[in-house]
């Protein structure tokens, strides 16, 4: 499945299929691997009142490694926040507070924009620009955070943190600081008040995530990632069959790279006692577009829901306003993934999914035997649809792609079956390895000095496998946003 | 959402009563034991599996220098490899009284720390003032904006890993190579296995043909690129259109030379490998190989100038040669199927003209 372009190759251009041994630290890296059993050892050795700094060098260390000088860029937002909520702290006028909200939402965003959406902006105005700013990895995620904690400040849900070094914790505690999830700072700043070493069951249990996560990033998603990949790029080149198959590869794989970077996250952090919360919920599961809302990047819903959809307005002010302020979140939401049009479509689509379904009271989740998967198979499809959108890098290969489904080419051309088989069963055997998935997720060895030793060997030997087949990638999915 | 009950003052005392925990100094010999079997065992069983693999040879070997009175080793990337004939080149530097033997070194390899590798495996065994090694130079192999994985061989991987300004991952991953065979040679183990399943794979689809689910493509690609029986990077032949294969091939050229870095880890990793094989007083020729001149004009022009300067002093400080100036009919476009790798019918030319200039600074 492993299918080099030899144009790549020869031209000595990293391809797909190729690793590209950077600087920075992937999950998949040795150096993350080095770097967290370092964190890991030397935190539990450290008195316990150094804990939390050293967590906080760890999460610069880890940034660092990305991109010192964009380290700048967190701290000044990070003043920037920590200031307003400060200010908050201090006054009571309402004027006031809201003038100090929103200077900090504005200077916030004002990053975002100029980092992030600059060279849209301009496309879009028709401007021509020279800039090519380099995305700072990651200020997708932190700036929602750092923005949340003012917010919630403002709102009166939460005191202002005394310590600068506190909200720099929870702003870039490095298991999540690059894609996710989006804590809240109520979910966070009681588990960082009370550092302790993590205990027995958290450390199996931590161990158990990072397994489930490497799994489904190196034995499936880069996997599906060499099927999709040559599809998306050139769709022309594909029958009806290949391009549906590609396609639920590609839902596959964005799932799994995804989900696989929480699990990693949410294990890595338990480690250090931090447990972060949950960010899908077997998504491909859901019986209705709402529904798969609430399995789907479950953190960033409930910020858009908490800090976009209801100060909107939400459904206070009629259903004919709630329908738009729920478009309007999804279409924001869209565009917070990236900085292109069809970023905006994908999101605008299940704006009007979520919509209609609200419409037509289809958001019913009673379903039983027959129906329960026919609306599955559904909802599956629509959100396949909309990923065609999310994953095309222009319209026109988006269309190229529906027209090409439409086209009614029901065969595999003659070198690419296996790759699409192998693709096929790849889903399957996800599917299928559900159970042995929630029972790694449930093993703990105990005490037993014998169990702990057959677990070491069965990690030995799953680190064999992990070495052996699996694929490679240069980065995970959500790191671009 | 529930209001927050988290005060400043929680925060920065960290003092509020802890529950009991059972991860004590105890538990924490028993993680580090357990780290110690996973690692025991992954590298264990990596290490025997893999030992079973035999890689091609990256240096020559002592019976194939002895054989011959000189022995000229050519290390380059796809380029080199397309642009001379080792034999042809033996052969035209050959003289009546003595001996000469060439033979290529690329194993796929493209950067400068590939030859730095190569110098350390080759460097015992050529013979002082007798033999040569002659160094491919192009700005792709010393740009350190693009990086690729490295098949590094366990004798030399602490010295390659300890190049100066090498990233760390790049270094933990040739270290962790060294030990875990199974893991340095994961694709070339794949590819293999691929290779060997496709046949039997081939055989079962008869069920599927039988079904209509196997077709002939409707749209076939614009070109697709044939590589030479044997090596997988000599461009044998390009079927379809030859001009969107050209026009694919230099928006990826510019792609790449575009975001050009020099000076890095690959510069340092040169400097390495040629003042390891000058340090024994064997021959070194640093070659820049022709290419067609808008392929030159892709080069940003200050890293053109930072690369000939590099390479100049470095030449200076060494006793090596740098040999760039070639004939401008080496340069027509005509001859490279993508600007830089040449064409079958051009090999012999480039041959014998690297022969001549070599036969002028060789000592032989």
């Amino acid at each position: 499945m492993c299918a080099r372009d030899p144009l790549t190759t020869i031209l000595g251009i990293p391809g797909p299929s190729t690793i590209v041994a950077t600087s920075s630290m992937l999950f998949t890296s040795l150096h993350w691997i080095v770097f967290l059993l370092c964190v890991f050892l030397v935190f539990h050795l450290a008195p316990p009142t150094w804990r939390r700094w050293l967590m906080l060098a760890a999460s610069v260390y880890f940034y660092g490694s990305w991109s010192a000088p964009y380290l700048l860029l967190i701290l000044g937002q990070l003043l920037v926040d920590w200031t307003c909520g400060y200010l908050l702290g201090r006054t009571l006028d309402s004027g006031r507070r809201k003038w100090i909200l929103a200077t900090s939402v504005i200077l916030n965003l004002s990053a975002l924009a100029v980092f992030k959406y600059f060279g849209f902006i301009a496309r879009t105005l028709g401007f021509t620009t020279t800039v090519n700013l380099t995305l700072p990895l990651a200020i997708s995620f932190y700036t929602f955070e750092s923005m949340s904690y003012t917010i919630d400040v403002y709102r009166r849900r939460l005191q202002p943190v005394r310590s600068p070094a506190h909200l720099a914790l929870f702003i870039t505690w490095f298991p999540h600081l690059i894609a996710g999830p989006i804590i809240r700072p109520s979910e966070l700043f009681p588990q960082l008040g009370n550092i302790s070493p993590a205990t027995r069951e958290r450390f199996f249990g931590g161990l158990a995530l990072m397994v489930v996560g490497y799994s489904k990033k190196l034995l499936g998603a880069d996997w599906l990632a060499t099927v999709a990949e040559p599809v998306f790029r050139d769709p022309s080149l594909y029958t009806s069959l290949e391009l549906l198959i590609a396609i639920y590869a590609y839902a596959f794989q964005i799932y799994l790279d995804f989900s696989a970077y929480t699990d990693i996250a949410r294990g890595a952090s338990r480690w250090f006692g931090v447990e972060l919360p949950e960010n899908f919920n077997d998504p491909y599961l859901a019986t209705s577009i709402t529904d798969f809302w609430r399995r789907w990047h479950i953190t960033l819903s409930h910020w858009l829901r908490d800090y976009l959809y209801i100060p909107l307005g939400g459904n206070r002010r009629g259903p004919l306003r709630a329908y738009l302020n729920l478009f309007v979140t999804m279409l924001l939401g869209g565009l917070w993934h990236g900085a292109n049009w069809t970023f905006v479509v994908w999101g605008g689509l299940h704006g009007i999914y979520l919509v209609t379904e609200r419409l037509f009271g289809l958001r019913a989740r009673d379903y039983v035997g027959l129906a329960l998967w026919a609306r599955r198979l559904i909802t599956f499809h629509m959100v396949c649809f909309a990923w065609i959108f999310f994953r095309a890098p222009t319209f026109e290969a988006a269309w190229q792609i529906i027209r090409g489904l439409g086209a009614g080419t029901l065969h595999f051309v003659g070198d690419r079956l296996f790759p699409m088989l192998g693709a096929i069963a790849l889903i399957v055997g996800y599917w299928l390895g559900f159970p042995l998935r929630r029972r790694i997720l449930a093993w703990n060895p105990g005490s037993s000095l014998l169990r702990q030793t057959v677990c070491a060997a069965a990690m030995g030997l799953f680190v064999v496998i992990l070495m052996v087949l699996g694929a490679s990638s240069d980065t995970f999915i959500y790191f671009q946003f | 959402m529930t209001p927050s009950s988290t005060s400043s003052s929680e925060i920065s005392a960290g003092g509020a009563p802890q529950p009991p925990r059972t991860f004590a100094g105890g538990f924490l010999s028993r993680v580090v034991l357990f780290f110690a079997i996973v690692l025991v065992i992954s590298l264990g069983v990596s290490r025997g599996a893999g030992l079973a693999y035999r890689p091609r040879p990256l240096a020559p070997s002592r019976d194939l220098i002895a054989s011959c009175d000189h022995f000229v080793a050519l290390f380059g990337n796809s380029q080199f490899e397309a642009a001379i004939d080792s034999q042809g080149l033996a052969a035209t530097l050959e003289k009546p009284t003595a001996s000469v033997r060439a033979q290529m070194f690329t194993g796929g390899g493209w950067h400068a720390l590939h030859y730095y590798m190569l110098a350390l495996l080759a460097r015992d065994g050529l013979r002082r003032n007798r033999d040569a090694v002659v160094i491919e130079v192009s700005p792709t192999s010393l740009n350190d904006a693009d990086q690729r994985p490295v098949n590094v061989r366990p004798e030399v991987a602490r010295q390659v890993a300890g190049v100066p300004g090498i990233p760390v991952e790049m270094q933990l991953d040739v270290l962790f190579g060294a030990l875990s065979p199974l893991y340095r040679y994961r694709l070339s183990l794949r590819a293999a296995v691929g290779t060997a399943l496709v046949a039997p794979l081939n055989r079962s689809t008869s069920v599927l043909e039988a079904l209509g689910l196997v077709g002939v493509p409707q749209l076939v690609p614009q070109f697709s690129v044939v590589t030479a029986p044997g090596r997988n990077f000599v461009i044998q032949d390009v079927l379809g259109d030859r001009s969107a294969f050209r026009r694919v091939a230099r928006e990826k050229a510019a792609e790449s030379l575009g975001r050009m870095r020099i000076g890095g880890f690959k510069m340092a990793a040169l400097e390495l490998a040629v003042r390891a094989l000058r340090e024994r007083e064997i021959a070194v020729v640093l070659v820049v190989t022709p290419t067609a001149g808008w392929f030159e004009d892709l080069v940003p022009k200050g890293s053109s100038v930072v690369i000939r300067n590099r390479l100049g002093q470095l030449a200076k400080s060494t006793g090596a040669t740098l040999l760039f100036r070639w004939p401008d009919a080496l340069h027509d476009d005509s001859r490279f199927w993508d600007g830089h790798h040449m064409l079958a019918t051009a090999t012999q030319g480039f041959t014998d003209e690297l022969a001549r200039q070599l036969r002028q600074v060789l000592s032989w």
